[in-house]
């Protein structure tokens, strides 16, 4: 049965004009009803199905609709609600139940009316005007969800004296485009918090006119418990909305969404937004004179990013590094005269210091100011100063790194040492120094020798016929670890017979980090692969060396290969996890040349980890060019069961097929088309590291985003692809 | 109505009974049997009975502290104890009573601190201007402890919670105080083991009568939170009941949104020392009461706390709106009960918070229509109560019907069982039908429950 739509909104009047629920009455316990209801009752309770008979039952249900009982009424509001259509002619009396006290029964009411849909159209848009708050606002957010409300009604309900109706009209307002911008924005100074809360969620959503929304909710960062909203809206702008970041920095902190949020909203939101704008620059220097030592972080860290454009702030960078270093010592000094346990977050007052040196690299790009700077810096402190990567040095430049002569022969340790570790950071840059760099490796400080081969290994493999007397005269002095050696004999290639004498005598050491260092030299630097491949199987047989770690040397050494696929077909049965997991993994790496272990791992596809079935998969898949049981993987993984738990893991092993992954590149790319922006880095990564077209096209997407975070790593993938010595058709 | 229990005793039936509920599986090293209940983890122990009370500590390297090797027994009877004046925390529930422990020197004329490691119970009596006997040690019906070790100084601090006595808040009232001595043992090399007994003889000249001050002025509506702080689970002399909350709500509901927030802020800052605990809950449960969504549809999320109303199996839009409590004919009722919990719980400054940014005052606050009895039994009868699982409706069954009764626990016959710690089917329906023949309902005016009918 279905009542025309002039009867039901007829029914709704007549029905409206009874008090919803009687005050007064008396009350009774819920009554069993006939088997029947009970049944679809239970059903719905537990979200079980209903039944093909339940529509047989609209009538009753309709009649329950009024029942004085909550419990009775909010389950046949459900029930209805499951029946979609069928459930039409109740369309009165669940539009009656608009009005009711309990917010849950009016929000089952919505349900089951949008649940109806068409039919409760007309009805609905008659109770716009109804004398009671409740239900316009229901009606209303029905109608909106629905999309049939009219824009002219949104306008005037914005203006309703009820908070809930003026609320579900902002969130009306997020679905009619750039009409809807400018009522939304009025509504962020609504004088109910909550609805502000709700318009700056509905401009989030609702981007159709950028100039009018941006200003409002810069204008709402300062207001008490909104500003946290617009700053999430102003993120969702991403770099359009680079004007409010003076703003997000001079507000913070604005909190966070919920309990359960860790960073605060103008921190994430100034991650999606990126560099400030170049008129600004000067804008953000008051945050560099806050107390609270995280918003002048923030503030460096964003004046940062701008580089150049930030040359404005250079001075005010400098001289924030120089109080902040002075705020610190003074800290440490009262602490140690109170013997104080607490030193008031004095670490991170010095982070503060770290990062406005950094940043007055990033702004003014002068080396020799810069240089200047830390040098003033680490004399005052009476400590080397470091950087988090990536650190100011590893964007020197052969010239720049001349610059640090000076520090090199600094009378002072710490200059020196802040000097030379500048130095291992610039890599083959400071070969410009090489003459310096050997010189203080053949000098007695054993310290700041070990520092400079390390920065001569750094160097790369010119400087290796030089370091390699230092080398082994410093090791044989006891002067030099044997990790050290190892290291630098691999990023040297020195591939003397002396150093794989001692190399090889290093792979019987007892200190299992020692052995493995050994090895990883042995494998770039041995002349006879086979040979000292099976020296590492026999050591991780016989002497106990980590076989996990075994795994992953022999990862990818195809001149090893001969030797190394018997023994990772063996691990695949370790009781270890990850030992395994190294093993299948690194099987994969050998192609065609791992044949021998396909029997090895078919099995793995029914284990009981769907981390192992994926490696296993890929493995087999790169071994016998097999896509099938990766492909039937990365499906049941990507369903909306699975992805919570496996996603990342699906992702990282596309990427690590490099260009064989190209076959699964359509995974990634649905992923990076419909993910949040901080979920998107590890499907940026798996594109770098694919680097087809398809990926490049991908990325090349992905990198005309507004927002910064995906825009700015997928450029810098890019970069990565096209660098000369980049994966591009490599 | 035979097999009830005497109403005089509600308070120490529902301490056990609620004590029991509370507990639950949260303290898997507990034991109850009867009337004794056993609690032990980290170096500590406690036992319980209505008779006795025994709280055991080891302390296991006391060297670095440097204590002086304890005295002579004799030493100890001739303890001084040196009383300063009470003082009441700005709610005006928390006690604290303040001391000096010294002992006459050789030279009668000087006093000497105590500067070994003693611990002490401080006995008050429960109600003002009462002289407890305790030379046998304390009776629990007529008198509430403190437990403590003195500083090296010999000073002491000991603080009680005057919701445990008869204090009335509005008035300086005198109580008579007296202090026992904790039994130590040596434990291993340099450690020791304290014993605090409730049988132990408090010194006879540490009897005095101190005065109460007072409890510090504070605004109604504080006051009235303040009262309801604890529901349903605090066992107090007067047990906090829905109708203290619904008092507190409908007081905050006139202040308005941001009055009625600020309020709260208020008392979670008084409320902030450890001693109040899960007192803060309370805020939980206003905000349920006082608040809805603004939008249509969402839900006030269930706090993150040791106690769960477990409708994990429903539907997602069947789950209890308010979980772990539920608003019945305008009579809040917690549905919920406690479980063991690992980490910090949520502190109730969150729904505050989410009030103020997505939360819209109620168009009324709760009035009760029917009265509290009726109420319950039709949670009870409910079929999403029926859907819970087996033990939640045990806990809940027991709690709801002590919850009702609390409401109403002058307006119903007493009980007459003392020592039962259940109320059972027939006790249930008696009381029931009581509550309809005395016509019990909501006087708003006097925002009580009266009975109507002769």
């Amino acid at each position: 049965m279905k009542f025309p739509a002039p009867t039901c909104c007829v029914l709704v009047v007549i029905l409206l004009a009874s008090p919803a629920v009687s005050q007064d009455k008396a009350h009774r316990r819920p009554q069993k009803l006939g088997e029947r209801i009970e049944r679809l009752f239970q059903a719905v309770i537990l979200g079980k199905d209903l039944g093909e008979d339940a529509a047989e039952n609209v009538l009753e249900l309709t009649s329950l609709v009024d029942d004085d009982d909550p419990e009775t009424c909010t389950l046949a509001l459900r029930t209805l609600a499951r029946l979609n259509v069928r459930a039409a002619p109740a369309t009165g009396r669940i539009c009656k139940r608009l009005n009711d006290p309990c917010d849950s029964i009016r929000g089952a009411a919505v349900d089951a009316l949008v649940a109806i849909g068409e039919s409760a159209v007309a009805p609905l848009q008659k109770l716009l005007t109804f004398s009671s708050p409740t239900t316009r606002a229901g009606s209303a957010q029905a109608l909106c969800r629905l999309q049939k409300i009219a824009f002219g009604d949104l306008e005037r309900l914005a203006k309703d004296p009820d908070p809930r109706v003026r609320a579900v009209a902002a969130d009306g307002l997020s679905y009619v485009g750039k009409l809807g911008v400018a009522p939304l924005a009025a509504l962020l100074l609504d004088p109910e918090l909550a609805v502000g809360v709700e318009a700056a969620r509905a401009l989030q959503s609702n981007r159709e006119d950028p100039s009018v929304a941006i200003p409002k909710l810069i204008d709402a960062l300062p207001r008490s418990e909104l500003g946290w909203a617009a700053a999430r809206a102003l993120a969702a702008y991403g770099v359009e909305a680079r004007r409010a970041v003076p703003s997000l920095i001079n507000s913070y902190p604005l909190g966070v969404e919920n309990s359960f949020g860790w960073e605060d909203e103008a921190e994430e939101a100034l991650k999606h937004i990126g560099p400030a704008d170049e008129r600004d620059a000067l804008l953000l220097v008051p945050g560099l004179e806050r107390k609270d030592p995280e918003a002048r972080i923030l503030a460096a860290k964003c004046l940062s990013l701008m580089g150049v454009q930030g040359k404005a702030a250079g001075q005010a960078l400098e001289d924030a590094a120089e109080s902040s270093l002075k705020e610190y010592l003074a800290l440490q000094r009262r602490v140690a005269a109170t013997d104080d346990d607490e030193p008031e977050n004095s670490g991170r007052i010095f982070v503060v210091t770290e990062i406005c040196v950094g940043a007055v690299w990033h702004v003014t790009r002068d080396a020799r100011r810069f240089v200047d700077v830390i040098e003033k810096l680490v004399l005052a402190a009476d400590c080397k100063i470091e950087f988090q990567d990536p650190t100011p040095w590893q964007e020197f430049s052969a010239d720049d790194c001349r610059a640090l002569e000076r520090l090199v022969r600094h009378p002072n340790d710490n200059v020196r040492q802040t000097a030379l570790i500048g130095l291992i950071d610039s890599g083959a840059r400071a070969d410009s120094l090489r003459g310096l760099l050997l010189e203080v490796a053949r000098a007695d400080d054993v310290a700041q020798s070990r520092l400079a081969i390390r920065a001569l290994a750094s160097c790369g493999p010119g400087a290796a016929a030089e370091v390699s007397p230092i080398l082994i005269s410093r090791f044989r002095d006891g002067k030099l670890p044997l990790e050290a050696v190892a290291d630098t004999v691999q990023h040297l290639n020195i591939r003397l017979p002396e150093f794989q004498e001692i190399l090889e005598r290093g792979l019987q050491d007892p200190d299992r980090k020692v052995v493995s260092r050994c090895a990883r030299a042995l494998r770039v630097t041995s002349p006879e692969p086979r040979r000292v491949a099976s020296l590492i199987i026999d050591g991780a047989r016989q002497r106990g060396l980590d076989k996990r770690a075994t795994a992953e040397i022999l990862d990818g050494w195809d001149a090893a290969a001969e030797a190394a696929v018997p023994f990772l077909s063996q691990l695949t049965g370790d009781p270890d996890f990850w030992t395994r997991h190294d093993a299948i993994n690194a099987l994969g790496s050998f192609g065609r040349k791992a044949t021998a272990a396909v029997d090895q791992l078919e099995p793995q596809l029914n284990d009981e980890s769907r981390v192992i079935r994926l490696k296993a998969a890929k493995s087999l898949f790169l071994i016998t060019g097999d896509a099938g049981p990766l492909d039937r993987e990365l499906q049941a993984t990507f369903t909306k069961e699975g992805r919570e738990e496996y996603y990342f893991e699906a992702i990282r092993t596309i990427g690590e097929l490099k260009q064989a992954g190209a076959k699964f590149v359509r995974y990634v790319v649905t992923e990076l088309r419909s993910t949040e922006p901080d979920r998107a880095d590890s499907l940026i990564a798996a594109l770098e590291s694919i680097g087809t077209d398809d990926a490049v096209s991908a990325l090349e997407e992905t990198a005309r985003s507004p927002d910064w975070m995906l825009r700015s790593r997928a450029a810098a993938a890019l970069r990565t692809i096209r660098a000369p010595d980049g994966k591009r058709g490599r | 109505m035979a097999g009830m229990k005497s109403f005089a005793r509600l308070g120490s039936v529902a301490l056990a009974c609620l004590l029991a509920v509370s507990a639950g599986p949260a303290c898997t090293e507990d034991q109850e049997a009867g009337d004794e209940v056993e609690v032990s983890g980290g170096g500590a122990s406690w036992r319980w009975t209505p008779e006795e009370w025994t709280y055991t500590e080891t302390h296991g390297d006391l060297k670095e502290e440097d204590y002086a090797p304890q005295p002579p027994e004799q030493v100890l009877k001739e303890l001084n104890v040196e009383w300063q004046k009470p003082e009441l925390d700005a709610l005006g529930n928390r006690c604290t009573v303040r001391g000096q422990l010294s002992i006459s020197a050789a030279s009668k004329n000087q006093k000497l601190p105590v500067n070994w490691f003693q611990g002490v119970t401080l006995y008050m009596a429960m109600a003002p201007q009462t002289k407890p006997d305790w030379t046998k040690g304390m009776n629990q019906a007529d008198t509430v402890h403190a437990t403590a070790v003195a500083k090296k100084s010999g000073a002491i601090e000991l603080h009680l919670d005057l919701r445990e006595t008869l204090h009335d808040a509005s008035v300086d009232q005198p109580y008579q105080v007296g202090l026992a001595l904790a039994k130590h043992a040596p434990q291993g090399k340099s450690g020791q083991k304290v014993v605090w007994n409730s049988r132990t003889p408090a010194i006879p000249a540490s009897v005095q009568m101190l005065t109460v001050p007072r409890a510090p002025a504070i605004s109604r509506e504080l006051e009235l939170i303040n009262r309801a702080a604890g529901w349903p689970f605090a066992h107090r002399k007067i047990i906090p009941s829905g109708v203290d909350l619904i008092r507190a709500v409908s007081a905050l509901h006139a202040l308005g949104k941001d009055r009625a927030l600020a309020t709260l802020e208020k008392y979670v800052e008084l409320s902030r020392d450890l001693h109040y605990d899960s007192d803060q809950e309370i805020v939980f449960w206003i905000i349920r009461l006082l608040f809805e969504p603004i939008r249509p549809g969402d839900r006030i999320p269930a706090p993150m706390i040791a106690l769960i109303l477990d409708d994990r199996e429903f539907a997602k839009d069947m789950k209890w709106p308010l979980n772990p409590m539920e608003l019945v004919e305008g009579i809040p009722f917690m549905v919920g009960h406690r479980i063991a919990m690992g980490g910090m719980p949520e502190h109730p400054s969150s729904h505050i918070r989410w009030a103020r940014r997505h939360g819209v005052l109620r168009e009324t606050p709760p009035i009760p229509a029917t009265n509290p009895i009726q109420a319950a039994d039709s949670i009870l009868a409910s079929r999403r109560f029926q859907a819970l699982p087996e033990f939640s409706r045990e806990q809940g069954t027991q709690s709801l019907r002590m919850q009702a009764l609390v409401m109403v626990r002058q307006l119903v016959s007493p009980m007459q069982e003392p020592d039962a710690h259940e109320i059972d089917d027939d006790d249930w329906k008696a009381y029931l039908d009581e509550a309809a023949t005395h016509g019990i309902r909501w006087d708003p005016k006097r925002e009580q429950f009266v009975v109507t009918a002769k």
